[in-house]
């Protein structure tokens, strides 16, 4: 049986089962004069209909009692549109501030071409991109907790943790190449994170668990 | 199998209203559709966490957008256009997450709703564990057409307006699903449930 006879059969039964928009009554009629004739049409017939008395038999989920609560409240609280406007205003400010600040690290006691500092660099400007994307999402101002805030927090902290701890020891090839590891692998999911959001609509779940905020327990 | 809302003018308005910035028709929007969109994401999704926080999504987002709602848009097939958005960038997120951390667990889907009986949350639970992990192998249009047409018993123009497809293209989509299904559930359950239910 070739796969537009199936086509037809699996429209045919939709039909039989009440749901003319799936084939009209002159078609059903003439597929009607071939099932008769087809063993093999019949049996497949009965196997599609088993399919379906097998799904009309399973409950629907039921959402729990507070759900419309939930999405009155969420609209509830979305801000309006001159919170917006400001809150977009914000953000760039703080991008800029942030993006600024960290130059402004950076250029003491950097020496350029050193791996390490390149890519902690790397680092804070996917890091401050996240941030802002989330910001956007979420509709806020910079500042503003979202679930990601702590999170990412901790890996500001953590990325200024690997910067003191390479200053204090820049000629320690263990924590210089430990801490390039670290970072290199951060880098990688930090773009991946940016990536998805930037080409998504949607405000991502939190998930922080690939990054590594712990410096020293790498090296 | 969950019976489609009719749509009532009152029902077509209710977006009209809310395009004209009366709050109320928002409550009536929630109040008659929170239900099958959070049915659909489920289904797609196979985690009521997850259904219950995409339907609040999908709620905030028909408010945040209500004065860009177009006139000639229905409730639902305009509400599943946006659950089916968001499941899809969920299945995104979902598998950035795998790549990032293989180790996290799959969601369970829990069934059976509040006041079920012991004997028929298990039943319940059951089947449609089995049913869920069936739609999970599918991919995400097949999924929706199949959760759409057999449990939402949405018309081929609908379902059409909501994927963005022709009519013809959704009819042939819904075919592979169902085939693809069934091959996925196992047949000894199937003959089971039928047995029991029987």
């Amino acid at each position: 049986m070739n796969d537009t006879l199936r086509r037809q059969l699996f429209l045919y039964v939709e039909a039989k089962r009440g749901k003319p928009d799936a084939m009209s009554q002159s078609e059903r009629d003439a597929f009607e004069a071939q099932i008769n004739e087809s063993t093999e049409l019949r049996e497949e017939m009965e196997r599609i209909e088993t399919a379906y008395l097998t799904l009309s038999r399973v409950p629907a989920p039921q959402p729990t009692n507070e759900l419309a609560a939930k999405c009155l409240d969420v609209a509830r609280r979305a801000p309006s549109r001159w919170v917006f406007h400001a809150a977009r205003a914000g953000v760039f400010t703080v991008i800029a501030l942030i993006a600024f600040g960290a130059g402004m690290w950076f250029q003491p006691g950097v020496e350029p071409k050193q791996p390490f500092p390149l890519l902690l660099e790397k680092q804070v400007e996917l890091i401050t991109a996240l941030e802002a994307s989330i910001d956007e999402k979420y509709h806020l101002a910079s500042g503003s907790p979202t679930p990601w805030s702590a999170p990412i927090d901790k890996l500001k902290h953590a990325t200024m943790q690997m910067a003191a701890m390479y200053d204090q020891r820049p000629n320690d090839l263990v924590v210089k190449r430990g801490l390039s590891i670290v970072v290199a692998n951060n880098i990688a999911v930090l773009q991946s994170l940016n990536e998805y959001i930037q080409s998504s609509d949607e405000i991502p779940d939190f998930d922080f668990t690939a990054i590594q905020t712990a410096p020293q327990g790498a090296i | 199998m969950t019976a489609a809302p009719t749509l009532k003018n009152s029902e077509s308005d209710c977006l009209q209203r809310l395009a004209q910035g009366d709050n109320r028709a928002f409550a009536e929007l929630v109040g008659q559709y929170s239900a099958p969109v959070f049915r659909f994401l489920f289904r797609m999704l196979g985690s009521r966490h997850d259904a219950e926080d995409l339907t609040q999504d999908v709620f905030y987002e028909v408010h945040r957008n209500r004065a860009n709602i177009r006139r000639e848009v229905s409730p639902l097939p305009y509400l599943f256009t946006i659950a089916r958005r968001k499941a899809i960038s969920k299945f995104r997120w979902r598998s950035v997450r795998r790549l990032l951390n293989p180790l996290t667990a799959q969601d369970e889907a829990t069934i059976a709703g509040p006041g079920a009986t012991p004997r028929e949350s298990a039943c319940a639970g059951a089947i449609e564990q089995a049913l869920q992990r069936a739609l999970n192998g599918l991919k995400p249009d097949k999924r929706a057409v199949i959760i759409l047409r057999y449990f939402e018993e949405r018309t081929y123009k609908d379902i059409a307006e909501i994927m963005n497809k022709p009519e013809g293209t959704v009819k042939t989509l819904a075919f592979r699903a169902e085939r693809e299904l069934r091959d996925r559930l196992n047949a000894d359950d199937v003959q089971d449930w039928l047995g029991g239910a029987a």
